[in-house]
């Protein structure tokens, strides 16, 4: 669709007031602390972006983050508000771990696509469960959802001192994936893994659905006009569920390549916070799934230069949560002043 | 004064006066500019360039509240209105501050204002409880809730019935008498001549006339907002050609060639339709909708027409009673005690289409392009992709060719609908709806807020589709256009359903009676 002149405009201007929003907090929170603000910065960039090390750390982190962000933004889309990537993902991790013995001594591509897939299945059921709440009961899918994250949560405390454990059973943690169960690594002397090229994958594959396939158009529709949906004949409850179960299974995926590709293992808080900065991501992104990879590229950096600057400075490390909150904020309220200046339609 | 919208110029330099105690009448065909003169004078959009006055003050409105406080006040098409409130409630909204409300003084305020102007307004009536003419007239009294100097009415008449129309009228002659200069955007040509002076009419962004109405004849008016001039030989070919096409022409009955041993295409029987706040609208209502005819249902909007055709697309049950509608080609029949197979997309699939009444909340999303908007209906013949990839190259095509059908008002087809002019808006659900061969029309106010070209454009591609073999249940309040297109009619009144009759039987007199529930 062609942007017209003016809507670029405010939507820059949207951005610019976002960048000031969030910078404005981190100044005031970095001289709180008694530290230079421009070392700060130094040291936030330099150590994420200008140093091979850092760069490389920072895709690793987002790889994740794409794509839950993906899942997110294809449920916003349809105005449906996914709060619970966090529990989807731990479920379909542990689904996917939980697999993994059986898939002992399968070829290797098959094994890990088995396990992917496991990894896809759990978090779809999990998404989908809160998606059937919604469509079937009326059941508000914020609510839900974030209440499903606390039974993930401790479903997965309780997998990993049980049925889970590693063998030796000291340790709150699954045994280690066999080596034919490891994602690649993608390039030598770096963490990054072949994850990076699913996520890339699942990139293009979301924007095709959103883009070129009559369901994607059907969740534009819904989240632009639900009665209008309605009316033209789209399934509304149908929608609700798979877009759930799509976007679960995409926060599942996100935590099975996570510990196919990272980790090994999986184990509690092993991905804190990364479905509420996948909303941060959707939506920084203004759910186009072309932009989603950059908004995790760019909260990815953020992630690792803050945990720089909490290494080598006075400033703590749950700054980076409170500069995403003020990120995510700046946004509403950013979307909420250009809605108000381009409401007068002729 | 003059806007432009990038380089879409929607109104044209122009000057207008409106004198105290005088009513102007600024008419036009959709597009024409009309909404965006009422925005700049009310302080919604801000002009382009020019410039405004009020009593000699030179006027910089930045919003609506200031044109407000200035002494201007509109009534919108759309009212914004808060359901839950009460009438004294909502009039006090806005005006007071943080401290407490004086109930009693607002009261007395809606009472003295409603007597001195001949409304009957209940200032403890919920707003959620009244009436279009009754919301109408809240409307009215926010706008009169501060010392106006001018009023704008934007097409005040298109929503009521005649006898709220009357009433609407007589307040427009007592604020006249007051000394309030009156801005009143119409399509009705009516309206012009029962109660304005003046008349403006615009005509693709320019002001083609501003005269007193004593000079005009419904001729010349015509030619004026179809072709911008009265004087010109062709311009009058146009307007008679189209007053004719409008006018007092009776349609034949559709040629009756597939009369034997023919299925209704819709059955109602025994319908009772509830209100979505749980009253019953109609009851008792049976008919069968058969192919190749134009089935009216007439009376006072909101004694069951919505209902009805909720019901009949899908996006409601009735309370009791059934409704069966053949899927043809040997498929089974859908019956709405299915609930489970009782859908809009079921019915859109066995062809069924739906014209809706609220255009803003069904008919489009405003956000969206004109090619997306025409993708919204659900066809049996997928014609935008059969299987899950969308055919974008067809949808686009078929955009195009319904903005040169239709002769819709656009940038093009990747405009969002929303900035389009609501005439313009409706041209596009019908071009979507109608395209194509449905079987059967569910046609809700299909020319409510249109203009006179249009609306015998509307007409025509109905009695088209009727010709092809379509069923048509058209729903209108309008009873001219019910008795110039219907082959049969039913009248809703006082929560029962009277006929059908004959259209050929039917005259004003015995729907008259129908229509107000006393004759039997």
């Amino acid at each position: 669709m062609s942007a017209a002149a003016p809507a670029a405009r405010s939507e820059a201007r949207a951005a610019a007031l976002v960048l000031i929003v969030g910078a404005l907090i981190l100044l005031g929170l970095v001289l709180a602390v008694g530290e230079n603000p421009l070392t700060v910065l130094w040291t936030m960039v330099e150590s994420a972006l200008l140093t091979a090390n850092g760069l490389a750390d920072t895709a690793v982190r987002a790889i994740p983050l794409c794509l839950i962000g993906l899942g997110v933004a294809l449920a916003f889309r349809a105005g449906v508000f996914n709060i619970g990537a966090d529990g989807q993902l731990l479920i379909g991790t542990a689904l996917a771990v939980a697999c993994a013995p059986l898939l002992a001594g399968w070829p290797v591509p098959l094994g890990i696509a088995a396990l992917l897939v496991a990894g896809v299945v759990g978090g779809a059921v999990w998404g989908g469960l809160a998606g059937v709440l919604k469509a079937r009961f009326g059941a508000n899918e914020i609510i839900a959802t974030i209440m499903l994250n606390y039974v993930a949560i401790e479903l997965l405390g309780w997998l990993v001192r049980g049925p889970l454990q590693e063998p030796m059973g000291i340790f709150p943690q699954s045994a280690r994936l066999e080596e034919a169960l490891r994602l690649p690594t993608l390039i030598d002397g770096t963490r990054i893994s072949a994850g990076l090229i699913i996520a890339l994958a699942a990139v293009l594959a979301v924007w095709f659905i959103v883009a070129r396939l009559r369901y994607g158009y059907s969740l534009t529709l819904i989240g632009q006009n639900v009665e209008a949906a309605r009316y033209g004949g789209v399934r509304i409850g149908w929608i609700t569920v798979s877009v759930m179960a799509l976007s679960g299974g995409l926060a599942g995926l996100a935590g099975i390549v996570e510990v196919s590709g990272l980790h090994g293992r999986i184990q509690e808080g092993f991905a804190p916070g990364f479905g509420i900065t996948g909303i941060a991501v959707a939506l920084l992104a203004r759910l186009d799934p072309l932009r989603v990879p950059i908004a995790a590229f760019a909260f990815a950096a953020l992630y690792v230069g803050s945990a720089n600057v909490a290494r080598s400075t006075d400033v703590p490390f749950p700054l980076v949560h409170i500069i995403e909150a003020a990120i995510i904020l700046g946004f509403l309220a950013a979307t909420l002043l250009k809605r108000k200046g381009g409401a007068a339609a002729p | 004064m003059f806007k432009r919208y990038g380089d879409v110029t929607a109104v044209a330099p122009l000057s207008l006066a409106v004198r105290a105690g005088e009513v102007l009448a600024l008419v036009g065909e959709n597009g024409a500019g009309k909404s965006t003169v009422v925005n700049m004078v009310g302080g919604m959009t801000q002009p382009t360039g020019g410039s405004m006055r009020l009593d000699g003050r030179p006027l910089e409105l930045g919003s609506p509240r200031e044109a407000h406080a200035e002494g201007i006040g509109v009534v919108q098409q759309h009212y914004a209105l808060v359901p839950s409130f009460t009438v004294a409630e909502m009039l006090a909204l806005g005006d007071s501050g943080l401290t407490g409300l004086d109930r009693r003084a607002i009261r007395a305020r809606v009472e003295e204002l409603s007597s001195e102007l001949g409304m009957m307004v209940d200032p403890d009536a919920q707003i959620g409880s009244l009436d279009v003419a009754g919301q109408q007239r809240v409307e009215i009294l926010r706008a009169l809730s501060r010392d106006i100097r001018l009023l704008v009415l934007d097409e005040p008449s298109a929503v009521l019935n005649p006898e709220d129309t009357d009433r609407l009228f007589q307040t427009i002659a007592r604020l006249r008498e007051r000394g309030i200069g009156i801005i009143l955007v119409t399509h009705k040509l009516g309206d012009v001549f029962r109660a304005c002076d003046r008349a403006a009419v615009l005509h693709s962004g320019n002001l083609v006339a501003d005269r007193p109405v004593a000079e005009l004849d419904e001729e010349r008016l015509v030619s004026l907002i179809i072709a911008g001039q009265d004087d010109a030989e062709d311009a009058t070919k146009v307007a008679r050609a189209v007053s004719a096409d409008f006018g007092d022409r009776r349609v034949e009955p559709a040629p009756r060639s597939s009369d034997t041993n023919r299925e209704p295409l819709v059955s109602v029987r025994d319908l009772a339709l509830n209100r979505p706040n749980g009253s019953t609208a109609v009851e008792g209502v049976s008919f069968n909708l058969n192919a190749g005819e134009i089935f009216a249902i007439a009376g006072v909007d909101g004694n069951g027409q919505s209902e009805l055709v909720a019901c009949l697309a899908g996006l409601a049950l009735p309370a009791s009673g059934h409704i069966t509608v053949s899927a043809g080609d040997a498929r089974s029949t859908l019956d709405s005690r299915n609930h489970a197979h009782w859908t809009p997309g079921a019915l859109r699939m066995a062809g069924v289409v739906h014209i809706p009444d609220d255009r803003g909340r069904q008919g489009i999303a405003a956000a969206l392009s004109l090619v997306q908007n025409l993708m919204i209906s659900r066809r049996p013949d997928e014609r935008f992709g059969r299987g899950p990839i969308l055919n974008r190259a067809r949808a686009r095509a078929q955009t195009q060719t319904a903005i040169v059908d239709y002769a819709i008002r656009t940038e093009g087809p990747d405009q969002p609908i929303g900035r389009l002019s609501g005439g313009n808006q409706q041209k596009l659900v019908l071009a979507r709806e109608l395209s194509g061969a449905p079987r059967i029309v569910l046609a809700a106010h299909p020319s409510r807020g249109l203009d006179v070209r249009t609306i015998a454009a509307v007409q025509g591609h109905l009695l088209a589709a009727r010709d092809r073999g379509a069923a048509v249940l058209l729903v209108s309040a309008d009873l001219g256009e019910t008795l110039r297109l219907a082959d049969r009619i039913m009248v809703f009144a006082a929560g029962t359903a009277r006929g059908p009759i004959a259209a050929a039987e039917a005259d004003e007199a015995r729907l008259g009676g129908w229509l107000t529930g006393r004759a039997a």
